[in-house]
């Protein structure tokens, strides 16, 4: 079929109720041993790229038991070493020599993060979590100015990645990044600024339409008095407004506490979150029936995210064969996807860092307070060749900016003999692509892949002793790498 | 490795000219003979013409852009944030420029520029998203849009696609995402990039050239879709906006590197002048940097080095598009997801607000005009915000109907339901008949607002056989009132419009063969 000749459906307006899907939250054969396909399904979409080891282990485990393995990690990891020194207490020759050791810092941070992700996130929810609250909790490195409270927001969200979402939310109120990067750091009785109380009501907890401009007003005053004082978030009570305040029907001489208690009391903030975890982990247009049910699980479970987290990773829903390669890759699923899936840990991390930066996700920094909206975003004529490009280039053991080769290459030999199948090489080309790609390849795609293993060679000549397999096996990898199925989860 | 196939383009092209068949209200225009509709058509389909939208991200403080210096109010709600009187750049008797607006000073009294005050839209919503997205997507406050109003005008310009992509983007964007102004509802019409180069170099050009495989019916399949289109747009239109660069490589002015917003304008000339045939282009001075909360700046500081940032590059661009020979088809808007605050918070800034002005430039807008009130800080919302003049959804019917001469159904289409276009742009002229930039200088409107009846004042420099007329915003013509052949000086036309509705209109004088028009509002 022509690649114009049919018609082309409204790709970028599904249907916003999903016609035809019936599955729910029942457990997927909880205690069977999972398929290749399912365990691929699972990892792709809870971790942050799977290798070839990860597979293989998955493989030996039932739903139930890869689901609750994926809750581990390292929650405590060895912090950059300024990263716990209080920022009044140290002292710079000039402004200038504070920033330049700052910015030096953000890079060390940055780098920090991103070689968690991919020599950590193996088997793992844990950073693709972080990164998760990252993208919630909004805030950046330029506004928040001192590096070390950029890590400890980045640790709260790592210690509380699937903990207790009201706690977090209540956290935050006191977290010195969040206090400076939304001004409540600066917000006093009498002057209140408005800034905190907004954003608190509308990107973090409730969402557009179940609060009012009053209660941002009313919310403001009673989260006044929070000041920073060394490596904490502080409560001033003379900086407080002690008054009266009307909050979502309520009223009260109301404090921060009192705040977040009262807005997680709306079934509207488990619904809120339910409908972001859906989001992310099953399909961009989220099911109302799932979503109210996660979100009533959550509130049943005291707002502990793991137990709801853990049902829908094991449901018939989620494990639906509409959604397989339903979501689309982030600059993090991909730079880190691709050095999982080759189990490569040489990237050199300035290099993800400034590539990612590219692809418009610099880590700590995210474009406003809302996060990177991602989905379609993550895709357009900028991003696209370029995502091409890096991938074809990583597949050869190089940077795309500068073209150096990276310290060592991806080893696509031992890559290839994970493969019981590499001695066939039209059963290998499937199952390699099967590995790398979200939806597997049609006719048409599987047929080009071949040629792009073989180069002219003979089906029958193909075998990993040939003359020049690196060559070949890069090739193949390019060749599944620039095929749009790569960008999909 | 085989080459990818380019399968039949849509060799038409997109031009306004197919639109010619489907006009529906005859047209203001500045011409004297009758016009035909042939004419007309060779006129507005005159394609060529672009739209520039700058959007300012964060929310512009309006207050401090053009200040009320006569108005104690503002400097009683500002107290460190106020701009001093005699630190205005003179505007008006009773409005000032901020100082950092040089730019649009320059353009405004050389009539490139024009200001609508007060804008905003009933029920404003004051969040950054939902703000950003309401004006992007032209709907009102209670209304959840997936789709933008330029995305939506060019599915009408481009009524086959998505099955067919015209051989050039419509809408471009300088930048590294897509905004939601330029989806429609059958597919993305605008594309992104940084520069010409480092797209076009980025792009495989060659491919896999294989044919897809038929996507799996699933919401995967829909997702594949997706981006294979993105797969396909980026081949062909880096190819495209090459060319146009490799055409125009350079610019007559220079655009100084350290204003971002300049140096994306400064592609955009290129583009214009090297022939693409994009109507839409959207730069922006992005990163929420108008939302001072925070050490807003009055005198220096943030907000007034942005608005340097904006005045300038505007003032470059549109001194670019004369040195380019394309000053006559380029005109724009700035737009912001909302003001700000008339009362300054705690901390040297300004919270979320409401209305504020926004500015319209090129040289063919009908310039040097200020549309509204001042900013009334008497009468204020419930919490203390600037009350709604004009509806956005009038500055973009303007551009529609005005400069792209879009018929009213297009307009049903784009906008929902119908604005009282607000006189902005000049409406495309026969050869023959150009405004004439003397008489427009010395034409007045007195009173204006009128009610009863107002007098016309021109001055001409040789005798001239003179008619007036009057137009409203459709284009009707109302009122002709043949004054006949008139002597060298001064003269006036007392026009009586007791008939006439409140609402805004069109003056239109001619003199000979030289033309002049004001914008006449008539209130009961």
């Amino acid at each position: 079929m022509n690649r114009r000749d049919f018609l082309w459906r409204l790709v970028s307006n599904p249907p916003t109720t999903p016609l035809g899907i019936t599955t729910g939250l029942d457990p997927y054969k909880p205690d069977q041993l999972l398929s290749p396909d399912d365990a691929l399904h699972l990892l792709r979409r809870a971790t942050l790229g799977v290798s070839r080891q990860d597979l293989a282990r998955a493989q030996q485990m039932t739903t139930r038991q890869a689901v609750q393995a994926l809750f581990s990690g390292n929650q405590t990891p060895s912090p950059p070493p300024w990263a716990t020194i209080d920022p009044t207490t140290e002292n710079f020759p000039s402004p200038d020599a504070r920033q330049q050791e700052y910015y030096r810092r953000y890079a060390e941070l940055q780098q920090w993060w991103l070689r968690r992700m991919i020599t950590e996130g193996g088997f793992s929810i844990l950073e693709k979590l972080v990164f998760f609250w990252h993208n919630h909790y909004c805030s950046d490195y330029l506004k928040v100015y001192y590096p070390q409270y950029m890590y400890l927001q980045n640790q709260t969200f790592r210690q509380m990645a699937w903990g207790n979402v009201r706690e977090l939310a209540r956290a935050m109120v006191a977290d010195p990044a969040m206090l400076i990067y939304l001004d409540n750091v600066a917000s006093i009785k009498g002057n209140p600024n408005e800034n905190f109380a907004r954003e608190l009501l509308e990107l973090f907890t409730l969402g557009v339409g179940h609060y009012t401009e009053h209660d941002i007003v009313e919310a403001a005053r009673a989260l006044t008095g929070w000041r920073i004082q060394g490596m904490r978030g502080v409560f001033n009570q003379q900086l407080w407004d002690p008054g009266v305040k009307d909050f979502l029907g309520r009223r009260g001489t109301f404090n921060a506490d009192d705040i977040i208690a009262i807005i997680f009391e709306q079934d509207q903030a488990a619904r809120f979150i339910a409908t972001k975890i859906y989001r992310t982990f099953v399909y961009d247009v989220p099911n109302p029936d799932i979503v109210e049910q996660l979100a009533q699980l959550l509130k049943a479970n005291n707002y502990e995210l793991r137990p709801m987290l853990e049902t829908l990773l094991m449901s018939e829903h989620f494990f639906d064969p509409a959604f397989r390669g339903a979501l689309i890759k982030s600059p993090i699923e991909f730079m880190v996807g691709l050095c999982r899936q080759l189990s490569f840990a040489e990237l050199p991390l300035d290099y993800g860092i400034e590539r990612m930066a590219r692809l418009t996700l610099e880590l700590l920094n995210p474009p406003t307070v809302e996060g990177w909206k991602g989905h379609h975003l993550w895709i357009n004529t900028n991003t696209y060749p370029l995502r091409e490009r890096i991938a074809e280039y990583f597949a050869d053991g190089k940077r795309n900016d500068n073209y150096q080769n990276f310290p060592t290459p991806p080893d696509v030999r031992q890559f290839a003999a994970s493969f019981s199948s590499n001695a066939v090489a039209r059963e290998f080309v499937s199952d390699v692509a099967r590995f790398l790609l979200a939806i597997p390849p049609g006719p048409n795609a599987e047929a080009y892949l071949l040629d792009e293993l073989l180069l002219g060679a003979p089906e029958y000549e193909w075998s990993l002793s040939m003359p020049n397999v690196e060559l070949r096996l890069r090739s193949l990898l390019k060749a599944i790498f620039t095929l749009p199925e790569y960008q999909l989860l | 490795m085989k080459r990818r196939e380019f399968l039949h383009r849509s060799t038409a092209g997109i031009a306004l000219a197919t639109l010619g068949t489907s006009f529906g209200s005859v047209r203001l225009r500045a011409l004297a003979a009758s016009p035909t509709l042939r004419a007309w058509q060779r006129l507005t389909g005159n394609s060529d013409r672009v739209f520039v939208l700058i959007q300012l991200t964060g929310g512009n403080d309006g207050l401090n852009t053009i200040i009320p210096i006569e108005n104690g109010l503002y400097y009683q709600a500002r107290p460190t944030l106020a701009i001093p009187k005699n630190q205005t750049l003179p505007l008006t008797s009773t409005l000032g420029w901020h100082p950092s607006l040089t730019g649009f000073r320059d353009l405004y009294n050389d009539g490139r520029l024009s200001i609508v005050q007060n804008v905003t839209y009933p029920n404003p919503d004051r969040s950054h998203f939902r703000g950003t997205d309401i004006w992007l997507t032209a709907t009102d406050s209670d209304v959840f849009k997936s789709s933008g109003w330029v995305g939506r005008f060019l599915e009408t310009v481009a009524p086959d696609f998505p099955e067919r992509l015209p051989d050039e983007p419509l809408a471009v964007q300088i930048g590294t995402t897509l905004s939601l102004g330029f989806q429609g509802n059958r597919g993305t019409l605008g594309i992104t990039f940084r520069d010409p180069e480092s797209f076009y170099a980025l792009v495989d050009q060659q491919g896999t050239g294989t044919t897809y495989d038929p996507a799996p019916d699933t919401y995967g399949g829909t997702e594949l879709e997706f981006v294979r289109t993105v797969e396909l747009s980026s081949q062909l239109y880096s190819q495209a906006v090459k060319k146009a660069a490799d055409r125009q490589k350079t610019n007559t002015v220079t655009y100084p590197t350290n204003n971002p917003l300049a140096q994306s304008l400064k592609i955009v000339a290129r583009l214009i002048a090297g022939g693409l045939t994009t109507k839409f282009y959207l730069v922006s001075i992005g990163g929420n940097t108008f939302d001072t909360h925070i050490n807003q700046g009055s005198l220096t500081g943030i907000h007034p080095q942005l608005l340097q940032q904006l005045g300038d590059a505007v003032k470059l661009f549109l001194d670019d598009c004369r040195g380019l020979g394309i000053a006559d088809r380029v005109v724009g808007m700035t737009f912001s997801e909302f003001g700000r605050r008339v009362m300054e918070n705690g901390s040297r800034g300004t919270d979320h607000g409401t209305a504020a002005p926004l500015f319209v430039f090129g040289e063919q807008i009908i310039g040097g005009q200020i549309l509204g009130h001042d900013p009334d800080l008497v009468n204020l919302d419930s919490r203390g915000d600037l009350l709604m003049e004009f509806d956005y959804r009038q500055v973009y019917a303007a551009a529609l109907l005005q400069w792209f001469g879009a018929p009213m159904n297009t307009l049903q289409a784009v906008l929902f339901r119908e604005f009282a276009a607000l006189p902005l742009f000049q409406i495309a002229s026969t050869v023959e008949q150009w405004e004439d930039a003397a008489l427009v200088q010395s034409l007045t409107v007195a009173p204006n607002p009128c009610s009863v009846q107002t007098t016309i004042g021109y001055h001409l420099p040789s005798p001239a056989r003179v008619t007036v007329t009057i137009h409203d915003l459709r284009g009707r013509c109302l009122v002709t009132r043949d004054v006949g052949d008139c002597p060298a000086g001064n003269g006036t036309v007392v026009l009586p419009l007791d008939r006439f509705a409140s609402g805004t209109y069109f003056v239109r004088l001619q003199a000979g063969s030289r033309s002049a028009m004001k914008a006449l509002f008539v209130e009961r």
